[in-house]
């Protein structure tokens, strides 16, 4: 899967956790950018996408992808 | 490491609290806990496990969100004897840290934080001084 489509379901992702219609996501988008993303809702993110993708995140993942670029670089290299 | 309380979520402590005494539970008062964008509240029978109810605020989206499926338990709290270095250790068992230690006002400013694990859920560290 390349990376815009990965990016393209990661939106819906994202609009489906954080109940936020119009996100248009880019690789430099972090919580910073997103009013709701806080330590609690990054897990339920993280969870979803572990769904969406069927993949699994290490722990040290699931603390240390900090944006939406380096989620993306992850679920590719786990895709392969 | 000791189970100090479950912690319930709600989005309306007064009521659940009202539902808790109703089962013989003794209610605490209600205490705000800012740093954590809730309010919590500790309900006790003898010889039984704390049960501690934490209503968010309105601008607590997240746990807003948790709270709008219903009251449940959603966090298992163990007292510490060393808060640092149990953090440590539940971080090399592979749990995620969701917060750094905060002082607590409804446990007299001692320490917590979050953790989740994939196994367990949401754990509570309380350090015991």
């Amino acid at each position: 899967m390349e990376r815009e489509e990965i990016l393209k379901k990661m939106e819906d992702i994202f609009k489906n956790v954080f109940d936020v219609d119009s996100l248009v996501l880019d690789d430099d988008i972090t919580a910073d950018d997103i009013d709701e993303w806080d330590s609690l809702s990054h897990i339920q993110l993280m969870l979803a996408i572990e769904k969406a993708f069927d993949i699994k995140f290490t722990s040290r993942e699931m603390k240390e992808l900090a944006d939406v670029g380096e989620m993306v670089s992850c679920i590719k290299s786990k895709l392969k | 490491m000791v189970l100090n309380h479950i912690g319930y979520i709600t989005e309306t402590i007064e009521d659940t609290r009202s539902d808790f005494v109703s089962l013989g539970y003794c209610a605490g008062n209600i205490v705000d806990f800012p740093a954590h964008k809730c309010r919590v509240c500790f309900l006790k029978r003898d010889g039984e496990v704390i049960v501690e109810l934490v209503e968010p605020y309105e601008e607590n989206k997240s746990l807003r969100k948790l709270a709008s499926r219903g009251v449940a338990p959603y966090h298992l709290c163990y007292e510490v004897d060393n808060i640092d270095e149990s953090s440590i250790n539940l971080q090399k068992l592979g749990y995620v840290p969701l917060s750094e230690p905060v002082a607590a006002p409804a446990f007299d400013n001692r320490r917590i934080c979050y953790f989740w694990g994939r196994g367990t859920g949401y754990i509570e560290l309380l350090s015991k001084y």
